[in-house]
C-alpha cells in the first residue's frame, strides 16, 4: 500500500505536465499484427498437445493404477517432453516479439502499467517469479506480463504432469485433467486477444 | 470563457468533451471487454458443472481441483491485465483525442505552431 502511495504524486505530476503540453500520448503498447498471428499458432500448438492428452489419457485413477508399465503408456510426461518444451521456447519467442514494442509507450504509461502490475502481484503472486529472473526481464508492459504468464501455464503443466502426488506416482494425468487445461487455454488466449485487438485502429 | 483571437475556449471545451465521448461510444473497445468478462463467467461455470460431473463419477480429485485452481490463479492475473489494458487504451484514446482538440486550438489562438 505504501509503495502505491508513494507513486500516486509522480503520476499526478506526469499527467499535470502531459495536459500543460497538450501532448499526444502512448499509455499501452502499439497492436502488433505479427504478435497476434503468433499467438494463435501457439494456442494450436498447444490445443493440439491437449487433444493428444484427452485422447490417450486414463479416465479415472482406478484405470490409471492399473496401466502395468506407466513409463511406456502413451500418456507419460515422456512421450509429451518434447512438446513442452517445444511450448516453451515459442512462448519466449512471444515474450520477445512483445517487449520489442514495449519501449514504445511513455513514462506516465510505464507508470501507469507499473501500478497495475503491484496490484496483480498482491492479490495474486506471481507463481512463476523464474521465468522473468532467467530471461533478465525488467519491465512494466502488461502485454509482456501476459506472454510471461501464458509461458508459467505451460511451465506448470509440464511440473503437474511429473508431479508423482498428482498423478499417484504414474506421470500420468487424467483425461479431465486435459479437458480443463483447453479451457483455461482458449480462456487465457482469449483474454490475450482481446486485450491486443483492442488497440487495432 | 475567453475568446482569444477567435478561438472560443467554451467551445473548444464543447468539442474536447464531444471527442472524448466519441471515443467512449467506441463499441470495438466495449464488446472486448464484455467478451472477457462473460468468458470469465461462462468459463467458470462450464469447468464447474465438468468438476462436479467428474468427481461424482470419481474422474476427479482433490489434487486434481489443486492443479486446477493453480491455473486458475494464473488466468485470473492475465484476465485482470487484459481488462486493464482495455481501459488503458480508452484512457489513451480519450487523452489524445482532448489534446488534438486544445492542441489546435492553443496553436491558432497564439498564432505559433508550438503544439
Amino acid at each position: 500500500m505504501s509503495i502505491r502511495l508513494r507513486c500516486v504524486p509522480s503520476v499526478i505530476v506526469s499527467i499535470l505536465a502531459l495536459f500543460f503540453c497538450s501532448c499526444a500520448i502512448t499509455i499501452v503498447q502499439p497492436y502488433d499484427e505479427k504478435l497476434l498471428a503468433d499467438t494463435e499458432a501457439i494456442f494450436k500448438e498447444a490445443s493440439s498437445m491437449i487433444d493428444d492428452g484427452i485422447s490417450n489419457s486414463p479416465r479415472t485413477d482406478e484405470e490409471r493404477s492399473g496401466i502395468k508399465k506407466p513409463e511406456d503408456h502413451l500418456a507419460h510426461i515422456s512421450k509429451f517432453q518434447g512438446r513442452y518444451a517445444a511450448l516453451g521456447t515459442d512462448a519466449d519467442a512471444l515474450i520477445l516479439r512483445a517487449l520489442s514494442r514495449a519501449q514504445e509507450v511513455d513514462k506516465i504509461g510505464e507508470k501507469l502499467q507499473g501500478q497495475i502490475n503491484i496490484l496483480v502481484e498482491e492479490s495474486l503472486p506471481s507463481q512463476c517469479e523464474d521465468i522473468e529472473r532467467e530471461l533478465g526481464l525488467s519491465t512494466t508492459s502488461l502485454t509482456v506480463k501476459n506472454y510471461i504468464d501464458l509461458k508459467c501455464l505451460f511451465v506448470r503443466w509440464k511440473a503437474q504432469h511429473s508431479d508423482l502426488v498428482l498423478t499417484k506416482g504414474t506421470s500420468i494425468l487424467k483425461r479431465t485433467n486435459w479437458e480443463l487445461r483447453k479451457s483455461t487455454l482458449f480462456s487465457a488466449v482469449l483474454a490475450i486477444q482481446k486485450a491486443e485487438t483492442s488497440k487495432k485502429q | 470563457m475567453a475568446t482569444i483571437n477567435g478561438v472560443d475556449f467554451s467551445q473548444v471545451s464543447k468539442d474536447a468533451l464531444a471527442a472524448s465521448k466519441a471515443v467512449l461510444n467506441d463499441e470495438k473497445a466495449w464488446a472486448n471487454l464484455k467478451d472477457i468478462i462473460k468468458d470469465l463467467s461462462h468459463g467458470l461455470t462450464r469447468d464447474v458443472q465438468l468438476i462436479a460431473k467428474r468427481k461424482l463419477s470419481g474422474e476427479f480429485n482433490e489434487d486434481d481441483a489443486r492443479a486446477y485452481i493453480e491455473d486458475q490463479k494464473t488466468l485470473a492475473r492475465m484476465r485482470i491485465r487484459s481488462v486493464a489494458i482495455v481501459g488503458l487504451q480508452l484512457a489513451e484514446k480519450i487523452w489524445n483525442a482532448i489534446a488534438d482538440v486544445f492542441g489546435e486550438a492553443i496553436n491558432k489562438a497564439i498564432g505559433w505552431k508550438l503544439l
